[in-house]
């Protein structure tokens, strides 16, 4: 299921409309005055929110993901809500990108450190009915 | 709007045989188990060298890192190797926000990536 009101979209809480999300993020960044690469940053942090979201918060389709966009003052603001249990990744641990990542035994634990990197602000909270509430900030250059 | 992933592969003989995986398309959570599991039968057949030619990916997030972090392992176990070859803005760009340009072996060319083996 995809509902795309104007500044928002709903998706189902798999895998298969990550694209429709990305492009929904892409055409509001480009109308917000992003450069071409804050543009691409702020794609790639809200995909990587939303299928943190899916394969460790809801599991499976059950559930559905909110994303949607607030134009600020040379800024765009991607506001990201989900009924998955509560998880802040705000306090997820670090991932340690040391001398040999290629040596760590475990693959993965990037997709958080990768969205700390490429946005200029970061909030969660849970809402007064109990969602996760996840805020991307990306100003203009 | 969505780009499907694609994987053609090729094989380099000569003294050190190589396998070239040509991806294009978008490299995300949903598919990067497609390039995983592709290149594990690769390497079970019996391939040791793979370059991955990236410059068609249109979009890549942690889980395309995810795919070529295994695959290094995998072939490192095997006494290979896996090389990259000429990553567009979007592989670049993930490789580069987390250091991994640093510890891959990239390659601008196919001659070069292919010497280099």
């Amino acid at each position: 299921m995809l509902v795309m009101i104007g500044d928002r979209i709903r998706v189902k809480a798999g895998l298969d409309d990550l694209a429709r999300v990305r492009a929904f993020v892409e055409r509001h960044a480009h109308a917000a005055g992003l450069s071409q690469d804050g543009v691409a940053e702020l794609v790639l942090a809200v995909d990587e929110a939303v299928s943190n979201c899916v394969e460790h918060g809801l599991r499976g389709d059950e559930g559905e993901i909110e994303v949607r966009v607030e134009p600020q003052r040379n800024a765009l603001r991607v506001i990201i809500r989900d009924d998955a249990a509560r998880f802040d990744p705000t306090r997820a641990p670090a991932t340690h990108l040391d001398l040999s990542p290629l040596d760590r035994a475990q693959p993965g634990g990037f997709g958080l450190e990768l969205m700390n990197r490429l946005v200029d602000g970061i909030d969660y909270r849970v809402t007064g009915d109990g969602l996760n509430e996840l805020s991307l900030l990306k100003r203009q250059a | 709007m969505s780009n499907e992933l694609r994987i053609a592969v090729s094989e380099e003989k000569g003294d050190t045989p190589v396998t070239i995986l040509y991806v294009s398309g978008d490299l995300d959570s949903k598919t990067y188990g497609d390039l995983e599991t592709k290149a594990g039968d690769l390497i079970a057949a019996g391939a040791k060298n793979i370059l991955l030619d990236l410059h068609e990916v249109h979009f890549m997030g942690s889980a395309g890192l995810r795919a070529m972090h295994a695959m290094a392992g995998k072939l490192k176990d095997a006494g290979g190797q896996l090389k990259l070859l000429n990553p567009s803005d979007p592989v670049a760009r993930v490789l580069k926000t987390l250091g991994f340009d640093k510890f891959f072996d990239i390659h601008a060319t196919r001659d070069a990536a292919l010497k280099s083996f």
